[in-house]
């Protein structure tokens, strides 16, 4: 069981797992099917999905390598057994999500990658054998467009959506949270078929 | 510098002295019941017949607008005619100038105009996008409140569709979309260029944020000058230089083989001004009297209201124009272009020295103005100015 440290503001609670000395600390909050948050800020959005599910946000160590990092949040998934995990990782730790997407894809159920960043020659290699669904959010103020990493990663992913998040930045879920919380609901819930409008399914 | 023929698409109104015509259907919105098929082929078939003309004689545009709900105009879908028109013109492009996006799906407007680009032979000279007339804010349901947003997200809803190589969704403040891959895409490359409306600040600033060019339409020249001058400042601040060809300037021209002649033709028929022609009036217009003013509060400009019997004058007088004074004095509102072809080239030549345009959009006729006259102002235009002032 991990370790309850303190209880921050919202419904977020820090806790701690992984072999001794080399623990890893996350936040969660809410219960349903697991969502592991790699990176990216805090805020409202967080706490919109933590109503829907359980989310569980990782602070993976510095300076670990992509890969290292990825083997770390397989390790904490195992040790909370959570058995297939939806992944939303923000920036720099979409290289970690894929990674353990394409090192693990019967833990990694879909992929939510906000403001991916373009990825390097060995993980774009990878890229085709990743299958899970995945949805790429750039910001409008952010991606430098049809050149942009999200246009990369959405033609080398089988099985991926991107979508602009118009008047937000780098920080997507910062600068729009209720748009951000309800797609990435929407999305993780239906996967693909968020392509199709159902009210009912309580889209936006 | 460049010259472009406005093509309102006039419709020649019923006269009212004709019999049984209610001067309560007309105005804006023009009662339905108004309308005869037969006045309106031939109004049709003299803009295209103006078009062609000026397409024989040098213009290098035809520009096209979209309003809505008025009787002296029949544009609601500028794409439909320019369709038409760009099986018709041999040398002159097209220019939409502009799609009100705020009233419209931008993902249609952005499949529209790479077609339209298509079947221009991958000419069309602007693809232009305006926030419109307030009044049409009754059109379609459009919340003025929101226009500007709308405005400015649905522009930059199109360059996205027009641009990203792959299919993609928009998850906007305004427009929602979860599946967009516009085919056929425009034959320009990356896309036709662009024209906003520039005669705010506001909207100089965002057309110089995203490197479009800027219409300047129906502001007096000192006031269409500051325009372009905050317009030019703003892209140099955002790197980039903007030159004469990046501004167009829409204004009313009226040329006839003497100055006297060109005078008494538009005193006599009231031509010079937007008239009533996008503005709300008539006497069955009361009842939209209070929507109307809550549109003006919301959308954050007046709506341009036009008393009975008041017609271009009054609009003269909101719209500015070189007749402004003497539309204020209670004279007729002549156009800023109004002479013979020697009087017009030196009014182009002061225009463009104080504003700083390269494109220059003349309203010629509308449907104040009998057929012939417009007529032989387009050919006066196109042959005796636009052969000297091709090289300003």
């Amino acid at each position: 069981m991990p370790d309850v440290e303190q209880a921050p503001d919202g419904p977020f609670r820090v806790f701690r797992a992984g072999a001794a000395g080399r623990e890893t600390e996350f936040l969660e909050a809410g219960v349903g099917d697991p969502l592991l948050v790699l990176g990216g800020s805090g805020g409202p959005a967080l706490s919109q999905l933590a109503a829907r599910r359980r989310v569980i946000a990782l602070d993976l160590a510095a300076g670990a390598s992509a890969r290292e990092r990825a083997a770390a949040v397989g390790a904490v998934a195992g040790s909370l057994e959570l058995g297939p995990c939806d992944v939303l990782a923000a920036g720099e730790e979409a290289e970690a999500a894929l990674w353990l997407a394409a090192g693990a894809p019967d833990l990694v159920r879909a992929i939510v990658l906000e403001s991916p960043p373009d990825p390097g020659p060995e993980l774009a290699a990878a890229l085709a054998g990743i299958f899970a669904p995945a949805l790429l959010l750039c910001g409008t103020r952010d991606d430098a467009g049809p050149a942009g990493p999200g246009v990369t990663c959405q033609q080398l992913l089988p099985n991926a959506f991107l979508s602009y998040v118009y008047d937000a930045g780098h920080d997507i879920r910062g600068d729009r949270p209720d748009a951000f919380a309800a797609l990435v609901s929407d999305f993780l819930t239906r996967q693909g078929r968020f392509l199709a409008r159902d009210g009912a399914a309580g889209a936006p | 510098m460049k010259f472009a023929l406005f093509t309102p698409h006039a419709y020649e109104r019923t006269p009212a002295w004709t019999p049984g015509w209610n001067p309560a259907w007309a105005g804006w919105p023009a009662a339905p019941q108004l309308f005869e098929p037969e006045r309106a082929l031939r109004s049709h078939r003299r803009t295209l017949e103006l078009c062609e003309l000026a397409d024989e004689t040098g213009f290098d545009w035809i520009t096209l607008a979209e309003h809505h709900y008025s009787d002296h105009l029949m544009a609601p879908s500028p794409m439909l005619l320019a369709a038409e028109l760009s099986q018709r013109l041999s040398r002159a492009r097209l220019a939409i100038m502009g799609v009100v996006i705020p009233l419209t799906n931008p993902v249609r407007v952005a499949e529209e105009f790479a077609l339209l680009d298509l079947m221009t032979g991958g000419r069309l000279a602007m693809a232009g996008f305006f926030r419109g007339t307030p009044n049409e804010y009754l059109t379609y349901g459009t919340d003025p409140g929101h226009s500007r947003e709308m405005y400015e997200e649905g522009i930059e809803l199109v360059v996205r569709a027009w641009t990203t190589p792959v299919a993609f969704g928009w998850e906007g403040r305004h427009y929602q979309h979860r599946l967009i891959s516009v085919w056929p895409r425009p034959v320009q490359q990356p896309h036709p260029p662009v024209l906003v409306s520039g005669n705010s600040p506001g909207s100089g600033d965002f057309a110089a944020r995203h490197r479009f060019s800027i219409g300047l339409a129906f502001l007096p020249p000192a006031a269409a000058a500051r325009s372009a001058a905050h317009y030019r400042a703003a892209a140099a601040a955002a790197g980039w230089t903007a030159t004469p060809e990046n501004i167009v300037y829409r204004a009313f021209g009226y040329v006839a083989a003497t100055d006297e002649q060109a005078r008494r033709d538009c005193a006599e028929h009231g031509f010079g001004a937007l008239g009533g022609g996008l503005s709300a009036q008539g006497p069955g217009f009361s009842r939209y009297a209070a929507a109307l003013a809550d549109v003006g509060r919301r959308y954050g400009g007046p709506v341009l209201t036009t008393p009975p019997g008041d017609g271009a004058a009054a609009a003269g007088r909101a719209a500015g124009g070189a007749g402004a004074a003497a539309g204020a004095a209670g004279g007729p509102v002549l156009p800023p272009l109004c002479g013979s072809p020697e009087t017009v080239l030196g009014q182009v030549r002061e225009l463009r020295d104080s504003i700083g345009i390269g494109v220059l959009d003349l309203i010629l006729y509308n449907d104040a103005l009998p057929h012939e006259l417009a007529r032989e102002s387009v050919r006066l235009f196109g042959t005796e100015v636009i052969p000297q002032a091709r090289d300003l």
